[in-house]
């Protein structure tokens, strides 16, 4: 008998235990006020001792966790990403798929200044990598009009690259000269630039923005003695009929030139649903 | 002579227990989870298959180690069969010694397995897609091997260590684990506090104090230099590196020689 009791008070307690459960199912839910917060982001000395010391490892689980949440309703926003791509650049600065995500998913997801944060850790840390360069080069440019740190950073890219130095040498390049208002010292600077630049590639790329830029020279020259003559010029061909040039300059770009405000320019290359960003 | 017959002895010991079955679960294990991680890349598969592979194996054999240790130590003392092992001819300095040149056999042959074989899961990956920075699998993967080997040296005289104070073979797994974290981690953390201080309140003097511990602890997280082989070149090398190994090889020397001051004063009974 006094062997079935220990079991009977634990099939007891256990009873009890049930009880009291399906009791409190039934009561109304205490429910706290819904408490909404973000996504959880770990901070960089704690996800290194929650990893065994091993930072490596810490850098790449989060970017995992951070690439395969993406986007959606359930508290991932940009916020979280930007938070918890910050911590992976600390962790491993040099990690690829980090800063290619946060370039794509941050900057051009509104987030023009922490995307770029990581970039300019990734171009330290790679320091022989082109790709994070021109990421960087093209963001100062394109969303923050610092043309004079892009045209550095591309420049900076151009010097590691094989193959595509020409090319961001040549964008290096175009943003230092946009600065010039005055279109012919921006074709002396095009020319001297063409004129030093060694690799072959990057002076025929180079030849067709200063032929361009001439033929730009060369219809406001125009413009200004038709005008003096006749009054304004309201299309480009009048100048042809006027007989003050044999024929229109053809832009070695095909992008060509356009009569804007009663002033001749360089037709620009439209990119869809770009034109309206400040 | 002694040494060697008893380094045999201690590796007889080893190959009997349940390790090989261990290292065979590791070795499953690492192929799987190298694989499965650069499924997650999409830039870089064959460095994310390295890097996650690397930090496995730096988690892994650790443990094996004091699998080992616990097998050619604790068990010694803890089933009395230490009254055999140190009749004479043997001292209890070369019982010592023996045991700790067997487990360092067996732990560098374990990682020589295991980073082969990363190696070549590495390789297959890699072959799948051009990546823009490839890894590097040459020399600087065996320098990185190399560094690894030293940390786990370092770990096995540790582990040797407390299993000769110690009472207990949990001691040796408890308190060689939190050694290998508090001992890979405190430097990173040090240096992250710098860059996030918003963590802790006083996070100045947090770092100082946590710095204090590079006088106490070996700095494994400096023989952690995998950049090299994950992006391909040995620019990324620590300019410090040696002196890391030299201060390694000091403590596992100061390591060796408290433990055999410490079988030397035992008392068994």
């Amino acid at each position: 008998m006094s062997r079935k009791k220990p079991l009977l008070a634990a099939l007891l307690g256990f009873s009890l235990f049930a009880c009291i459960e399906a009791w409190r199912d039934l009561q109304p839910a205490l429910t706290n006020p819904q408490l909404t917060s973000a996504r959880v982001v770990i901070s960089a000395p704690l996800l290194v001792a929650l990893h065994g010391g091993d930072r490596f490892l810490a850098a790449d689980l989060e970017a995992i966790r951070l690439a395969a949440t993406g986007m959606d309703e359930r508290g991932v926003d940009t916020d979280y990403l930007i938070r918890a791509q910050r911590e992976v650049a600390r962790l491993n600065a040099c990690h690829e798929d980090n800063y290619y995500l946060a370039n794509g998913l941050l900057t051009w997801g509104g987030a023009v200044d922490e995307g770029n944060e990581i970039l300019r850790a990734a171009l330290q840390c790679r320091f022989w990598d082109e790709f994070p360069a021109f990421f960087y080069g093209v963001n100062l440019a394109f969303f923050q009009h610092n043309n004079d740190e892009a045209a550095r950073v591309l420049e900076l890219g151009a010097s590691r690259s094989t193959h595509n130095a020409a090319a961001m040498q040549k964008l290096a390049i175009m943003l230092r000269s946009e600065r010039f208002a005055d279109e012919r010292l921006a074709l002396n600077y095009l020319t001297q630039q063409r004129d030093a630049a060694a690799d072959p590639k990057l002076r025929d790329m180079l030849s067709k923005r200063v032929i361009r830029l001439q033929g730009l020279i060369d219809l406001r020259t125009a413009q200004q003695r038709y005008e003096a003559a006749h009054g304004a010029l309201s299309e480009l061909e009048q100048l042809v009929t006027a007989g003050l040039l044999a024929e229109l300059p053809i832009d070695p770009l095909r992008l060509g030139y356009e009569l804007r405000n009663g002033r001749i320019e360089l037709k620009k290359l439209k990119i869809a649903g770009l034109e309206e960003q400040p | 002579m002694h040494l060697l017959s008893q380094t045999r002895v201690a590796i007889l010991i080893v190959l009997r227990s349940r390790l090989p079955w261990l290292s065979g679960f590791f070795l499953l294990a690492l192929c799987l989870i190298a694989y499965l991680a650069a499924q997650f890349s999409g830039r870089q598969p064959a460095t994310v298959a390295l890097d996650i592979g690397l930090s496995f194996i730096r988690l892994a054999l650790p443990i094996a180690t004091i699998v080992i240790t616990q097998q050619l130590l604790s068990a010694e003392f803890e089933r009395r069969y230490i009254y055999n092992s140190i009749t004479y001819p043997n001292s209890r300095r070369t019982l010592l010694f023996g045991r700790l040149t067997a487990g360092f056999i067996i732990t560098l042959s374990l990682l020589l397995i295991l980073s082969t074989a990363l190696a070549l899961i590495v390789w297959l990956i890699s072959g799948s897609y051009p990546q823009g920075t490839p890894v590097a699998l040459g020399p600087p993967y065996i320098i990185v091997v190399a560094f690894i080997g030293l940390d786990l040296l370092l770990i096995n005289t540790a582990a040797a260590l407390l299993a000769t104070i110690a009472s207990s073979p949990s001691i040796v797994l408890v308190g060689t684990l939190g050694f290998v974290f508090a001992a890979r981690s405190f430097s990173a953390i040090v240096e992250l506090l710098t860059l996030d201080s918003g963590i802790v309140s006083n996070a100045e003097s947090y770092r100082f104090n946590l710095s204090l511990l590079k006088y106490i602890l070996p700095d494994l997280g400096a023989l952690d230099i995998r950049a090299i082989a994950l992006y391909g070149g040995l620019r990324d090398l620590p300019l410090d590196w040696h002196w890391s190994v030299l201060s390694a090889l000091t403590y596992i020397i100061a390591l060796i020689a408290l433990s055999d001051r410490a079988l030397q004063c035992k008392r068994f009974n």
